[in-house]
Protein backbone atom coordinates (compact mmCIF):
# COMPACT_ATOMS: atom_id res chain seq x y z
CA UNK A 1 0.00 0.00 0.00
CA UNK A 2 2.61 2.65 1.12
CA UNK A 3 4.97 1.65 -1.86
CA UNK A 4 1.89 2.34 -4.20
CA UNK A 5 1.58 5.59 -2.39
CA UNK A 6 4.77 6.63 -3.29
CA UNK A 7 5.14 5.70 -6.83
CA UNK A 8 2.02 7.43 -7.37
CA UNK A 9 3.73 10.71 -5.51
CA UNK A 10 4.45 12.53 -8.74
CA UNK A 11 0.85 12.17 -10.23
CA UNK A 12 -0.97 12.97 -6.76
CA UNK A 13 0.91 16.36 -6.81
CA UNK A 14 -0.25 16.62 -9.90
CA UNK A 15 -3.88 16.04 -8.98
CA UNK A 16 -3.43 18.08 -5.92
CA UNK A 17 -2.24 21.07 -7.56
CA UNK A 18 -5.09 20.60 -10.21
CA UNK A 19 -7.37 19.83 -6.60
CA UNK A 20 -6.12 23.92 -5.54
CA UNK A 21 -7.12 25.35 -8.69
CA UNK A 22 -10.52 23.54 -8.90
CA UNK A 23 -11.52 25.24 -5.60
CA UNK A 24 -10.16 28.42 -6.51
CA UNK A 25 -11.58 28.99 -9.62
CA UNK A 26 -15.30 27.33 -7.76
CA UNK A 27 -14.25 30.53 -5.34
CA UNK A 28 -14.32 33.19 -7.38
CA UNK A 29 -17.42 32.17 -9.20
CA UNK A 30 -19.76 31.42 -6.48
CA UNK A 31 -17.91 34.78 -4.68
CA UNK A 32 -19.60 36.65 -7.86
CA UNK A 33 -22.80 37.86 -7.19
CA UNK A 34 -23.71 38.02 -11.28
CA UNK A 35 -23.53 34.20 -10.65
CA UNK A 36 -25.95 33.48 -7.78
CA UNK A 37 -28.41 35.91 -9.53
CA UNK A 38 -28.43 34.43 -13.23
CA UNK A 39 -28.65 31.06 -11.07
CA UNK A 40 -31.91 32.31 -9.28
CA UNK A 41 -33.17 34.15 -12.06
CA UNK A 42 -32.77 30.81 -14.18
CA UNK A 43 -35.32 28.69 -11.61
CA UNK A 44 -37.68 31.16 -10.68
CA UNK A 45 -38.50 32.19 -14.48
CA UNK A 46 -38.46 28.82 -15.77
CA UNK A 47 -40.58 28.07 -13.17
CA UNK A 48 -42.69 31.43 -13.84
CA UNK A 49 -43.02 30.37 -17.44
CA UNK A 50 -44.12 26.64 -16.62
CA UNK A 51 -47.04 27.81 -13.84
CA UNK A 52 -47.72 30.61 -16.64
CA UNK A 53 -48.11 27.73 -19.31
CA UNK A 54 -49.67 25.24 -17.14
CA UNK A 55 -52.48 27.94 -15.80
CA UNK A 56 -53.36 28.84 -19.92
CA UNK A 57 -53.92 24.60 -20.17
CA UNK A 58 -55.52 24.14 -17.14
CA UNK A 59 -57.91 27.25 -18.36
CA UNK A 60 -58.75 26.24 -21.80
CA UNK A 61 -59.07 22.74 -21.26
CA UNK A 62 -62.80 22.36 -21.39
CA UNK A 63 -62.92 23.77 -24.30
CA UNK A 64 -59.88 21.44 -26.15
CA UNK A 65 -60.80 19.04 -29.36
CA UNK A 66 -61.12 15.75 -27.70
CA UNK A 67 -58.21 14.44 -29.77
CA UNK A 68 -55.92 17.16 -28.33
CA UNK A 69 -56.97 16.14 -25.13
CA UNK A 70 -56.17 12.62 -25.77
CA UNK A 71 -52.78 13.80 -26.78
CA UNK A 72 -52.31 16.28 -23.49
CA UNK A 73 -48.78 15.13 -21.34
CA UNK A 74 -48.55 17.18 -18.36
CA UNK A 75 -44.63 16.47 -18.28
CA UNK A 76 -44.39 18.93 -21.90
CA UNK A 77 -45.09 22.07 -20.27
CA UNK A 78 -42.15 21.33 -16.82
CA UNK A 79 -40.01 21.64 -20.30
CA UNK A 80 -40.47 25.17 -21.43
CA UNK A 81 -38.55 26.75 -19.14
CA UNK A 82 -35.79 25.35 -21.03
CA UNK A 83 -34.91 28.01 -23.05
CA UNK A 84 -35.05 30.91 -20.10
CA UNK A 85 -32.48 28.75 -18.60
CA UNK A 86 -30.30 28.19 -21.72
CA UNK A 87 -29.97 31.99 -21.99
CA UNK A 88 -29.00 32.42 -18.46
CA UNK A 89 -26.79 29.90 -17.85
CA UNK A 90 -25.05 30.96 -21.55
CA UNK A 91 -24.47 34.32 -19.74
CA UNK A 92 -22.94 32.78 -16.88
CA UNK A 93 -20.49 30.80 -18.79
CA UNK A 94 -19.45 33.54 -20.61
CA UNK A 95 -19.36 35.75 -17.40
CA UNK A 96 -16.54 32.95 -15.59
CA UNK A 97 -14.25 34.14 -18.65
CA UNK A 98 -14.96 38.06 -19.36
CA UNK A 99 -15.18 39.34 -15.82
CA UNK A 100 -11.41 38.35 -15.17
CA UNK A 101 -10.76 40.30 -18.40
CA UNK A 102 -12.60 42.92 -17.41
CA UNK A 103 -11.13 43.43 -14.22
CA UNK A 104 -7.31 42.52 -15.56
CA UNK A 105 -7.31 39.92 -12.38
CA UNK A 106 -6.75 36.98 -15.07
CA UNK A 107 -2.99 38.04 -15.01
CA UNK A 108 -3.20 37.48 -11.09
CA UNK A 109 -4.89 34.20 -11.96
CA UNK A 110 -1.86 32.79 -14.44
CA UNK A 111 0.23 34.69 -11.67
CA UNK A 112 -0.81 31.80 -9.17
CA UNK A 113 -1.44 29.00 -11.81
CA UNK A 114 1.10 29.21 -14.61
CA UNK A 115 -0.10 25.97 -16.15
CA UNK A 116 -3.26 27.59 -17.93
CA UNK A 117 -4.65 24.41 -19.03
CA UNK A 118 -5.41 23.75 -15.39
CA UNK A 119 -7.20 27.06 -15.05
CA UNK A 120 -9.22 26.31 -18.14
CA UNK A 121 -9.97 22.76 -17.28
CA UNK A 122 -10.90 23.78 -13.68
CA UNK A 123 -13.27 26.76 -15.40
CA UNK A 124 -15.04 24.54 -17.16
CA UNK A 125 -15.64 21.95 -14.39
CA UNK A 126 -17.15 24.37 -12.45
CA UNK A 127 -18.92 25.87 -14.92
CA UNK A 128 -20.44 22.58 -15.45
CA UNK A 129 -21.07 21.64 -12.05
CA UNK A 130 -22.97 24.85 -11.22
CA UNK A 131 -24.99 24.65 -14.51
CA UNK A 132 -25.56 20.92 -14.07
CA UNK A 133 -26.86 21.35 -10.38
CA UNK A 134 -29.05 24.56 -11.55
CA UNK A 135 -30.52 22.87 -14.38
CA UNK A 136 -31.54 20.06 -11.84
CA UNK A 137 -32.90 22.32 -9.72
CA UNK A 138 -34.45 23.95 -12.41
CA UNK A 139 -36.45 21.16 -13.89
CA UNK A 140 -37.16 20.05 -10.33
CA UNK A 141 -38.50 23.63 -9.94
CA UNK A 142 -40.55 23.04 -12.89
CA UNK A 143 -42.15 19.78 -12.75
CA UNK A 144 -43.51 20.47 -9.49
CA UNK A 145 -44.86 23.80 -10.34
CA UNK A 146 -46.90 21.86 -13.38
CA UNK A 147 -48.36 19.21 -10.74
CA UNK A 148 -48.87 21.80 -8.54
CA UNK A 149 -51.01 23.62 -10.81
CA UNK A 150 -52.37 21.15 -13.12
CA UNK A 151 -53.90 19.08 -9.94
CA UNK A 152 -55.37 22.19 -8.59
CA UNK A 153 -57.46 22.36 -12.48
CA UNK A 154 -57.90 18.54 -11.44
CA UNK A 155 -55.78 17.39 -14.15
CA UNK A 156 -53.70 15.05 -14.84
CA UNK A 157 -50.13 15.37 -13.22
CA UNK A 158 -46.59 14.87 -14.69
CA UNK A 159 -45.61 10.86 -13.54
CA UNK A 160 -42.74 11.87 -11.47
CA UNK A 161 -41.17 8.57 -11.89
CA UNK A 162 -42.35 7.80 -15.33
CA UNK A 163 -40.17 7.83 -18.59
CA UNK A 164 -40.58 11.63 -19.60
CA UNK A 165 -39.97 12.97 -16.24
CA UNK A 166 -36.74 11.06 -16.08
CA UNK A 167 -35.75 11.92 -19.40
CA UNK A 168 -36.41 15.78 -18.46
CA UNK A 169 -34.22 15.59 -15.73
CA UNK A 170 -31.32 13.76 -17.02
CA UNK A 171 -31.40 16.08 -20.09
CA UNK A 172 -32.11 19.21 -18.11
CA UNK A 173 -28.80 18.35 -16.14
CA UNK A 174 -26.55 16.49 -18.18
CA UNK A 175 -27.22 19.09 -21.28
CA UNK A 176 -27.70 22.41 -19.39
CA UNK A 177 -23.56 22.59 -19.29
CA UNK A 178 -23.19 22.70 -23.44
CA UNK A 179 -23.79 26.29 -24.12
CA UNK A 180 -22.11 27.57 -20.87
CA UNK A 181 -19.10 25.81 -21.79
CA UNK A 182 -19.37 26.95 -25.28
CA UNK A 183 -20.02 30.56 -23.62
CA UNK A 184 -16.96 30.55 -21.57
CA UNK A 185 -14.32 29.31 -24.35
CA UNK A 186 -15.68 32.21 -26.52
CA UNK A 187 -15.60 34.51 -23.54
CA UNK A 188 -12.00 33.51 -23.16
CA UNK A 189 -11.21 34.12 -27.15
CA UNK A 190 -13.08 37.14 -27.49
CA UNK A 191 -12.24 38.84 -23.71
CA UNK A 192 -15.82 40.79 -23.84
CA UNK A 193 -18.68 39.45 -22.37
CA UNK A 194 -21.39 41.30 -25.34
CA UNK A 195 -19.44 39.65 -27.78
CA UNK A 196 -18.84 36.62 -26.26
CA UNK A 197 -23.01 36.38 -25.32
CA UNK A 198 -24.11 37.63 -28.96
CA UNK A 199 -21.02 34.91 -30.53
CA UNK A 200 -23.14 31.83 -28.21
CA UNK A 201 -26.57 33.36 -29.31
CA UNK A 202 -25.29 32.57 -32.72
CA UNK A 203 -24.17 29.46 -32.24
CA UNK A 204 -27.06 28.33 -30.28
CA UNK A 205 -29.73 30.20 -32.98
CA UNK A 206 -28.05 30.62 -36.25
CA UNK A 207 -27.78 27.13 -38.13
CA UNK A 208 -31.44 27.05 -37.31
CA UNK A 209 -32.42 30.29 -39.14
CA UNK A 210 -29.48 30.24 -41.57
CA UNK A 211 -30.74 27.06 -42.85
CA UNK A 212 -34.88 27.57 -42.93
CA UNK A 213 -33.81 30.29 -45.69
CA UNK A 214 -31.80 27.35 -47.79
CA UNK A 215 -33.39 24.85 -49.47
CA UNK A 216 -35.15 22.23 -48.14
CA UNK A 217 -32.41 19.57 -49.28
CA UNK A 218 -29.80 21.58 -47.27
CA UNK A 219 -32.06 21.19 -43.87
CA UNK A 220 -30.57 17.55 -43.07
CA UNK A 221 -26.94 19.35 -42.25
CA UNK A 222 -28.55 21.97 -39.70
CA UNK A 223 -29.19 18.93 -37.18
CA UNK A 224 -25.73 18.74 -37.24
CA UNK A 225 -25.12 22.22 -35.38
CA UNK A 226 -24.38 22.27 -31.45
CA UNK A 227 -28.07 23.59 -31.38
CA UNK A 228 -30.20 21.08 -33.34
CA UNK A 229 -28.34 18.36 -32.06
CA UNK A 230 -29.10 18.63 -28.31
CA UNK A 231 -32.43 19.05 -29.39
CA UNK A 232 -32.17 15.60 -30.75
CA UNK A 233 -30.89 14.30 -27.74
CA UNK A 234 -34.01 15.75 -26.01
CA UNK A 235 -36.09 13.82 -28.38
CA UNK A 236 -37.07 16.45 -31.27
CA UNK A 237 -39.03 14.26 -33.77
CA UNK A 238 -36.96 15.23 -37.15
CA UNK A 239 -33.79 15.35 -34.89
CA UNK A 240 -30.52 12.84 -35.20
CA UNK A 241 -30.90 9.74 -33.31
CA UNK A 242 -30.00 9.93 -29.24
CA UNK A 243 -26.83 8.51 -29.32
CA UNK A 244 -25.56 10.41 -32.63
CA UNK A 245 -26.89 13.32 -30.98
CA UNK A 246 -24.54 12.79 -27.73
CA UNK A 247 -21.78 12.30 -29.57
CA UNK A 248 -22.29 15.28 -31.42
CA UNK A 249 -22.89 17.16 -28.70
CA UNK A 250 -19.86 16.42 -27.19
CA UNK A 251 -17.61 16.41 -30.36
CA UNK A 252 -18.64 20.62 -30.59
CA UNK A 253 -18.21 21.08 -27.25
CA UNK A 254 -14.75 19.50 -27.19
CA UNK A 255 -13.83 21.83 -30.17
CA UNK A 256 -14.70 24.56 -28.52
CA UNK A 257 -12.67 23.72 -25.66
CA UNK A 258 -9.87 23.07 -27.52
CA UNK A 259 -9.91 26.05 -29.42
CA UNK A 260 -10.23 28.12 -26.38
CA UNK A 261 -6.90 25.79 -25.11
CA UNK A 262 -4.90 27.04 -28.13
CA UNK A 263 -6.07 30.61 -28.01
CA UNK A 264 -5.47 30.62 -24.49
CA UNK A 265 -1.70 29.45 -24.43
CA UNK A 266 -0.52 31.28 -26.45
CA UNK A 267 -1.65 34.49 -26.16
CA UNK A 268 -0.41 37.16 -23.90
CA UNK A 269 -2.21 37.63 -20.83
CA UNK B 1 17.64 35.21 -8.05
CA UNK B 2 16.47 37.07 -11.34
CA UNK B 3 18.08 36.09 -14.15
CA UNK B 4 17.46 37.28 -17.86
CA UNK B 5 19.24 36.37 -20.83
CA UNK B 6 18.98 38.47 -23.98
CA UNK B 7 15.47 38.65 -23.15
CA UNK B 8 13.64 40.52 -25.91
CA UNK B 9 9.33 40.84 -26.93
CA UNK B 10 8.11 42.59 -29.92
CA UNK B 11 4.58 43.86 -30.14
CA UNK B 12 4.00 43.44 -34.40
CA UNK B 13 6.76 46.30 -35.45
CA UNK B 14 7.74 47.74 -32.14
CA UNK B 15 10.60 46.53 -30.03
CA UNK B 16 9.08 46.52 -26.19
CA UNK B 17 12.49 45.24 -25.02
CA UNK B 18 15.57 44.77 -26.66
CA UNK B 19 17.82 42.07 -25.07
CA UNK B 20 17.88 42.69 -21.96
CA UNK B 21 20.65 40.41 -20.09
CA UNK B 22 20.56 41.17 -16.60
CA UNK B 23 20.64 39.07 -12.98
CA UNK B 24 18.99 40.40 -9.97
CA UNK B 25 20.49 39.24 -6.70
CA UNK B 26 19.16 38.58 -3.27
CA UNK B 27 19.21 40.59 -0.29
CA UNK B 28 19.06 44.25 -1.67
CA UNK B 29 16.12 46.14 -3.16
CA UNK B 30 16.60 46.38 -6.71
CA UNK B 31 14.86 49.28 -8.74
CA UNK B 32 13.91 48.57 -12.11
CA UNK B 33 13.75 52.03 -13.78
CA UNK B 34 12.68 54.18 -17.00
CA UNK B 35 10.44 56.34 -18.16
CA UNK B 36 6.82 55.21 -19.16
CA UNK B 37 7.19 52.64 -22.32
CA UNK B 38 10.53 51.72 -21.63
CA UNK B 39 9.89 48.14 -21.16
CA UNK B 40 9.18 47.56 -17.45
CA UNK B 41 5.97 46.26 -17.31
CA UNK B 42 6.32 43.99 -20.30
CA UNK B 43 9.78 42.50 -18.29
CA UNK B 44 7.83 41.95 -15.33
CA UNK B 45 4.96 39.97 -17.05
CA UNK B 46 7.89 37.90 -18.75
CA UNK B 47 9.82 37.12 -15.43
CA UNK B 48 5.81 35.70 -14.33
CA UNK B 49 5.10 33.96 -17.48
CA UNK B 50 2.00 36.29 -18.75
CA UNK B 51 3.56 36.92 -21.86
CA UNK B 52 5.89 34.92 -24.20
CA UNK B 53 9.39 36.41 -24.99
CA UNK B 54 10.18 36.76 -28.26
CA UNK B 55 13.82 35.89 -27.83
CA UNK B 56 15.96 35.11 -25.29
CA UNK B 57 14.95 33.35 -21.92
CA UNK B 58 14.24 34.72 -17.81
CA UNK B 59 14.07 32.55 -14.61
CA UNK B 60 13.63 32.67 -11.64
CA UNK B 61 15.60 30.64 -9.01
CA UNK B 62 17.23 29.13 -12.18
CA UNK B 63 13.74 27.98 -13.33
CA UNK B 64 11.00 29.45 -15.70
CA UNK B 65 8.29 30.99 -14.29
CA UNK B 66 6.00 28.55 -15.89
CA UNK B 67 7.87 25.48 -14.70
CA UNK B 68 7.36 26.16 -11.02
CA UNK B 69 5.64 24.10 -8.93
CA UNK B 70 4.73 26.11 -6.48
CA UNK B 71 5.27 29.56 -8.25
CA UNK B 72 3.52 31.64 -5.09
CA UNK B 73 5.44 30.32 -3.06
CA UNK B 74 8.29 31.51 -4.79
CA UNK B 75 7.56 34.32 -5.95
CA UNK B 76 5.08 37.28 -4.64
CA UNK B 77 3.72 39.73 -7.68
CA UNK B 78 1.94 43.24 -7.83
CA UNK B 79 1.25 44.34 -11.16
CA UNK B 80 -1.99 46.05 -11.13
CA UNK B 81 -3.43 47.05 -7.64
CA UNK B 82 -6.62 48.20 -9.90
CA UNK B 83 -7.10 44.11 -11.36
CA UNK B 84 -9.15 43.10 -8.59
CA UNK B 85 -12.72 42.57 -8.75
CA UNK B 86 -14.13 44.83 -7.22
CA UNK B 87 -17.46 42.89 -6.52
CA UNK B 88 -15.13 41.09 -4.71
CA UNK B 89 -14.64 41.70 -0.38
CA UNK B 90 -10.55 41.88 0.29
CA UNK B 91 -11.00 38.30 1.99
CA UNK B 92 -12.73 36.40 -0.50
CA UNK B 93 -9.89 37.69 -3.31
CA UNK B 94 -7.37 36.24 -1.23
CA UNK B 95 -8.98 33.42 -0.09
CA UNK B 96 -9.17 32.29 -3.99
CA UNK B 97 -5.86 33.52 -4.58
CA UNK B 98 -4.16 31.01 -1.33
CA UNK B 99 -6.75 28.18 -2.42
CA UNK B 100 -5.24 28.65 -5.97
CA UNK B 101 -1.87 28.12 -4.82
CA UNK B 102 -3.03 25.76 -2.56
CA UNK B 103 -2.07 28.32 0.57
CA UNK B 104 -3.98 27.48 3.95
CA UNK B 105 -6.20 29.88 4.89
CA UNK B 106 -5.23 31.38 7.97
CA UNK B 107 -2.71 32.95 5.89
CA UNK B 108 -5.59 35.44 4.19
CA UNK B 109 -5.75 36.62 8.42
CA UNK B 110 -2.37 36.40 8.52
CA UNK B 111 -1.66 38.82 5.48
CA UNK B 112 -4.16 40.98 5.87
CA UNK B 113 -2.87 42.27 9.44
CA UNK B 114 0.44 42.68 7.94
CA UNK B 115 -0.80 45.06 5.82
CA UNK B 116 -3.15 46.97 7.89
CA UNK B 117 -6.57 46.08 6.22
CA UNK B 118 -7.45 43.23 9.15
CA UNK B 119 -10.60 46.17 9.62
CA UNK B 120 -11.90 45.63 6.22
CA UNK B 121 -11.70 42.77 5.65
CA UNK B 122 -15.03 42.10 4.44
CA UNK B 123 -15.63 44.97 2.76
CA UNK B 124 -16.52 45.07 -0.99
CA UNK B 125 -12.86 45.85 -3.29
CA UNK B 126 -14.57 48.25 -4.88
CA UNK B 127 -15.41 51.00 -2.45
CA UNK B 128 -11.34 50.99 -1.57
CA UNK B 129 -9.08 53.76 -2.12
CA UNK B 130 -5.66 53.23 -4.40
CA UNK B 131 -3.63 53.04 -0.74
CA UNK B 132 -5.96 50.23 0.12
CA UNK B 133 -5.63 48.37 -3.28
CA UNK B 134 -2.22 48.46 -2.99
CA UNK B 135 -2.26 47.10 0.08
CA UNK B 136 -4.24 44.52 -0.71
CA UNK B 137 -1.69 43.63 -3.94
CA UNK B 138 0.95 43.48 -1.38
CA UNK B 139 -1.37 41.13 0.60
CA UNK B 140 -1.58 38.96 -1.97
CA UNK B 141 2.15 38.93 -3.10
CA UNK B 142 2.60 37.87 0.52
CA UNK B 143 0.10 35.07 0.83
CA UNK B 144 3.08 31.94 0.06
CA UNK B 145 5.77 33.62 1.90
CA UNK B 146 8.10 33.91 -0.89
CA UNK B 147 11.71 34.42 -1.62
CA UNK B 148 11.14 36.71 -4.50
CA UNK B 149 9.01 40.13 -4.61
CA UNK B 150 7.96 41.58 -7.67
CA UNK B 151 6.04 45.19 -7.36
CA UNK B 152 5.02 46.95 -10.56
CA UNK B 153 5.04 50.77 -9.83
CA UNK B 154 3.89 50.31 -6.01
CA UNK B 155 3.90 54.01 -5.29
CA UNK B 156 1.94 54.94 -7.76
CA UNK B 157 -0.65 57.42 -6.22
CA UNK B 158 0.35 56.70 -2.83
CA UNK B 159 0.60 60.03 -0.18
CA UNK B 160 3.72 60.62 1.71
CA UNK B 161 2.50 58.07 4.31
CA UNK B 162 1.79 55.17 1.56
CA UNK B 163 5.16 55.65 0.05
CA UNK B 164 7.13 55.33 3.42
CA UNK B 165 4.90 52.19 4.55
CA UNK B 166 5.88 50.59 1.59
CA UNK B 167 9.43 51.57 1.33
CA UNK B 168 10.16 50.20 5.00
CA UNK B 169 8.60 46.86 3.89
CA UNK B 170 10.56 46.46 1.17
CA UNK B 171 13.79 47.46 2.80
CA UNK B 172 12.82 44.38 5.86
CA UNK B 173 11.80 41.57 2.81
CA UNK B 174 15.48 42.59 1.88
CA UNK B 175 17.04 42.58 5.32
CA UNK B 176 15.51 39.59 5.02
CA UNK B 177 17.32 37.93 2.70
CA UNK B 178 14.96 38.13 -0.09
CA UNK B 179 14.62 38.92 -3.84
CA UNK B 180 12.70 42.47 -3.97
CA UNK B 181 12.61 44.03 -7.34
CA UNK B 182 10.42 47.54 -7.33
CA UNK B 183 10.03 49.07 -10.96
CA UNK B 184 9.48 52.98 -10.94
CA UNK B 185 9.46 56.07 -13.29
CA UNK B 186 9.87 58.06 -10.39
CA UNK B 187 13.10 58.54 -9.63
CA UNK B 188 13.05 60.34 -6.00
CA UNK B 189 11.19 57.13 -4.73
CA UNK B 190 14.29 54.90 -5.34
CA UNK B 191 17.15 57.28 -4.62
CA UNK B 192 15.55 56.34 -0.61
CA UNK B 193 14.59 52.99 -1.60
CA UNK B 194 16.40 51.02 -4.01
CA UNK B 195 20.24 49.87 -3.14
CA UNK B 196 20.81 48.24 -6.73
CA UNK B 197 19.17 49.70 -10.05
CA UNK B 198 18.47 48.35 -13.20
CA UNK B 199 18.08 51.42 -15.73
CA UNK B 200 16.76 50.44 -18.79
CA UNK B 201 15.40 53.16 -21.51
CA UNK B 202 13.58 51.92 -25.06
CA UNK B 203 13.85 48.40 -23.81
CA UNK B 204 17.77 48.37 -23.77
CA UNK B 205 19.34 48.22 -20.71
CA UNK B 206 21.55 51.47 -19.68
CA UNK B 207 22.60 50.83 -16.22
CA UNK B 208 22.95 47.82 -13.68
CA UNK B 209 24.88 49.26 -10.40
CA UNK B 210 24.10 50.51 -7.01
CA UNK B 211 22.44 52.97 -6.41
CA UNK B 212 25.26 54.85 -4.86
CA UNK B 213 27.42 54.63 -7.95
CA UNK B 214 25.12 55.42 -10.20
CA UNK B 215 24.08 58.82 -8.97
CA UNK B 216 28.15 59.06 -8.89
CA UNK B 217 28.79 58.68 -11.79
CA UNK B 218 26.60 60.83 -13.61
CA UNK B 219 27.10 64.04 -14.45
CA UNK B 220 27.15 67.17 -11.86
CA UNK B 221 28.78 63.97 -9.03
CA UNK B 222 31.99 65.67 -7.85
CA UNK B 223 34.04 65.41 -4.54
CA UNK B 224 34.74 68.87 -2.92
CA UNK B 225 37.98 69.44 -1.88
CA UNK B 226 39.59 72.11 -0.02
CA UNK B 227 43.65 71.98 0.81
CA UNK B 228 46.34 74.48 1.50
CA UNK B 229 48.57 71.58 -0.21
CA UNK B 230 46.45 71.96 -3.43
CA UNK B 231 49.76 72.77 -5.39
CA UNK B 232 50.79 69.06 -4.72
CA UNK B 233 48.04 67.48 -4.51
CA UNK B 234 46.30 68.48 -7.96
CA UNK B 235 48.90 66.48 -10.01
CA UNK B 236 48.85 63.16 -7.95
CA UNK B 237 44.71 63.17 -8.54
CA UNK B 238 45.28 63.97 -12.12
CA UNK B 239 47.73 60.74 -12.55
CA UNK B 240 44.98 58.77 -10.42
CA UNK B 241 42.76 59.35 -13.10
CA UNK B 242 40.67 62.46 -11.67
CA UNK B 243 39.71 65.16 -13.31
CA UNK B 244 40.09 68.49 -10.99
CA UNK B 245 38.87 72.10 -11.94
CA UNK B 246 40.29 74.35 -9.43
CA UNK B 247 37.46 77.47 -8.36
CA UNK B 248 39.00 80.01 -5.49
CA UNK B 249 40.36 77.71 -2.99
CA UNK B 250 38.39 74.76 -3.60
CA UNK B 251 38.57 72.49 -6.60
CA UNK B 252 35.99 69.93 -7.52
CA UNK B 253 37.89 66.09 -8.18
CA UNK B 254 35.78 63.87 -10.55
CA UNK B 255 36.24 60.15 -11.74
CA UNK B 256 37.34 59.41 -8.04
CA UNK B 257 36.05 58.46 -5.05
CA UNK B 258 35.91 60.81 -1.54
CA UNK B 259 37.94 57.39 -0.29
CA UNK B 260 40.50 57.57 -2.79
CA UNK B 261 41.16 61.44 -2.57
CA UNK B 262 41.65 60.65 1.13
CA UNK B 263 43.50 58.11 0.84
CA UNK B 264 45.84 59.47 -2.05
CA UNK B 265 46.20 62.70 0.36
CA UNK B 266 47.33 60.79 3.25
CA UNK B 267 50.17 58.46 1.61
CA UNK B 268 51.70 61.86 0.69
CA UNK B 269 51.22 63.28 4.05
CA UNK B 270 49.03 66.36 2.36
CA UNK B 271 46.50 67.97 4.30
CA UNK B 272 42.75 67.97 3.51
CA UNK B 273 40.39 70.88 4.53
CA UNK B 274 37.51 69.94 3.63
CA UNK B 275 36.68 66.41 1.59
CA UNK B 276 32.48 66.25 0.52
CA UNK B 277 30.71 63.93 -1.91
CA UNK B 278 28.56 66.27 -3.82
CA UNK B 279 25.59 63.82 -5.18
CA UNK B 280 23.60 64.70 -8.23
CA UNK B 281 20.18 63.49 -8.00
CA UNK B 282 19.26 60.28 -9.20
CA UNK B 283 16.58 62.20 -11.23
CA UNK B 284 19.91 64.18 -13.16
CA UNK B 285 21.50 61.00 -13.73
CA UNK B 286 18.75 59.03 -14.96
CA UNK B 287 17.63 61.90 -17.76
CA UNK B 288 20.73 62.55 -18.70
CA UNK B 289 20.94 58.60 -19.62
CA UNK B 290 17.83 58.04 -21.13
CA UNK B 291 18.02 61.20 -22.99
CA UNK B 292 21.25 59.72 -24.31
CA UNK B 293 19.90 56.50 -25.36
CA UNK B 294 17.44 58.06 -26.93
CA UNK B 295 20.00 60.05 -28.87
CA UNK B 296 21.85 56.77 -29.82
CA UNK B 297 19.68 54.68 -30.81
CA UNK B 298 19.27 56.23 -34.78
CA UNK B 299 22.87 56.48 -34.84
CA UNK B 300 22.98 52.72 -33.75
CA UNK B 301 20.32 51.78 -36.15
CA UNK B 302 22.12 53.49 -39.47
CA UNK B 303 25.84 52.02 -38.27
Amino acid sequence: MSDVDRSSETARNGGRNFLFTLRSEWTKLVSLRSTKLLVGLAILLSMALTALLAIVIGETFHSWHPIDKLKFDPTDSAGVGGIVTAILFLVLGVKAATSEYGSGMIRLTLTATPQRWRVLAAKALVVMGITALAGLASVIGMLLTSTLVFSSYGLATPDLTGHAAVKLLLVGSLLAPQFPLIGMTLGLALRSTAAAIIGTLGVLFAPAFVFGLLPSSWQDAARWFPGAASDGLSGAADGLAPGLSLAVVLAWTAAFLASAWIVFERRDA
Amino acid sequence: MIQAQGLTKHFGKTVAVDELSFDIRPGVVTGFLGPNGAGKSTTMRMILGLDHPTAGTVTVGGRSYRELAAPMREVGALLDAGAVHGKLTAKAHLRWLAAAGGLPRARVAEVLDMVGLADVADRRVGGFSLGMRQRLGIAGALLGDPATLLFDEPMNGLDPEGIRWIRMMLQRFAAEGRTVVVSSHLMHEMEETADHVLVIGRGRLIADTSTAEFTLRAAGSHIRVVSPDSAALTPLLERAGGQVVTSNGAFAVSGLTAATVGDLAAEHGLRLHELSPQKASLETAFMELTQDSVEYRPEGMAA
